[in-house]
């Protein structure tokens, strides 16, 4: 396991308006009683990308739900530098937002039906404009009348993904979040965590597939 | 926190009315099997006035177990629930609000067509009261046990086949009593104790069925 930075830090804290930080402690995580990966650490600070990287069946999805608080770590801790996860767990859930393997969409309804029953499930609602701006960023405003269950899978994923942007989340969770999309769509998706840290916000990206983001921090899970 | 709650059944209400043969499937099945018993047996009307409490208690049970499966399931699948998990309302509201829909789209359908059943079966009106009375007071107690079944067969491989074999054999008091309270109606022997006992039930399931119905799903997603 190893931690670099490939990117000065400070040039792009600089713009950061209140720095937090979300780290991770000699975490150890099982499955099915097998061990996946033990003593492992990682830190992401306001303003920067972490991208996790590594072989199928390394883990990489495992410690993403452990940074969700979905599951939990056989040992080790994962906090915020204002408290562990699991111990705030409210004020976690509000931070974080999380686009898994599934698309967490259901087929009957419309693109439209689908966010706007997700921000009401969320929390808080933020609005309907900043949904229609979400569905026009991820280049569906044209289908946001159409069932989900027309939409490519490409499609699918850019609904999913444009969740990411109706919520006020700090950290973005994504999950293999450039497979179906084409280079259209992650050039959309780039931009976006782009804006997202340059407003203070922090993302921790696992993918297999290379992904063109100045990321500051690097994972390598072997 | 009540606004998710009735985003919650709103949404469950929309899907169900989207797929549409869900909903008529309990209805349809309580009735047939309900009016197929008369139809073997014969017009002996002491014998069907006899029986009658018992059938519609056996379909309400079977017809309310075929939709049960649906109450999680598809959200599990769909990543669905982790999102709800993810929430920064308690995962609690949602359960409770989807074994509410579920009441709604069974039990209450049930309740509505439990009189017309009963003249297939030459009930005597002045028992239509706690007929009604003991469906409405059992009918919820099946869809909260039926969803602790239903989380329990969530991370199970052939969940569909374990349900009913969960599920039937803590929903045999709501039967007991549900069936004893119409029958002393017809008799004319005191009705309140079977009612009260129901009442019971249904009291202890709303006060426990939940929580465990949310322990369970959060280990299943885990």
């Amino acid at each position: 396991m190893l931690i670099r930075n490939n990117v000065s830090i400070e040039a792009t804290t600089s713009v950061i308006i209140g720095t937090m930080k979300f780290v991770g402690e000699n975490l150890t995580c099982n499955r099915s009683g097998r061990e996946i990966f033990s003593k492992l650490h990682f830190e992401v600070r306001s303003g920067e990308v972490l991208v996790i990287t590594g072989k199928n069946g390394a883990g990489k999805t495992s410690l993403l739900r452990l940074m969700t608080g979905l599951s939990r770590p056989v040992t080790g801790s994962i906090h915020w530098d204002d408290g562990d996860i699991f111990c705030f767990s409210e004020r976690h859930r509000q931070r974080v937002a999380y686009v898994g393997h599934t698309d967490a969409l259901k087929s009957v309804l419309t693109v439209f039906e689908n966010l706007q029953l997700w921000m009401a499930i969320r929390g808080p609602s933020q609005g309907k404009e900043l949904l229609k701006k979400a569905l026009s960023t991820f280049g569906l405003s044209d289908l946001r009348d159409t069932p989900v269950a027309e939409l490519s899978t490409g499609q699918r994923r850019r609904v999913a993904l444009s969740r990411l942007l109706t919520a006020d989340s700090t950290l973005w969770l994504l999950d293999e979040p450039t497979i179906a999309l084409d280079d259209d769509a992650i050039g959309i998706l780039i931009s976006s965590i782009c804006q997202h840290r340059r407003q203070g916000g922090m993302a921790v990206i696992a993918t297999n597939a290379p992904i063109d983001i100045s990321a500051e921090r690097m994972l390598d899970l072997r | 926190m009540i606004r998710a709650f009735k985003s919650t059944i709103h949404r469950e209400l929309i899907l169900l009315y989207r797929r549409g043969s869900d909903l008529c499937l309990t209805v349809i099945f309580f009735l047939l099997v309900a009016i197929l018993f008369p139809l073997a047996l014969g017009p002996d009307q002491g014998l069907l006035a006899q029986i009658g409490p018992g059938v519609i208690w056996v379909s309400a049970l079977l017809s309310s177990m075929l939709t049960i499966d649906r109450i999680f399931y598809a959200d599990f699948e769909d990543g669905s629930l982790e999102q709800f998990v993810l929430s920064t309302h308690p995962f609690g509201i949602f359960v409770f609000a989807k074994l509410s829909a579920h009441w709604l789209t069974s039990g209450l359908p049930i309740l509505i067509f439990s009189p017309v059943i009963g003249i297939f079966y030459s009930i005597p009106l002045a028992s239509y009261p706690v007929l009604i009375l003991s469906i409405a007071l059992g009918t919820p107690a099946l869809s909260l046990i039926g969803g602790v079944s239903a989380a329990l067969s969530l991370g199970a491989r052939r969940g569909g086949v374990l349900l009913p074999l969960l599920a039937l054999p803590l929903l045999v008091p709501v039967l007991i009593f549900g069936t004893a309270a119409t029958n002393a109606a017809i008799l004319g022997t005191p009705v309140t104790p079977s009612l009260l006992l129901l009442g019971a039930v249904l009291a202890a399931t709303l006060a426990v069925a939940p929580p465990i119905t949310t322990i369970t799903i959060k280990q299943a997603i885990n």
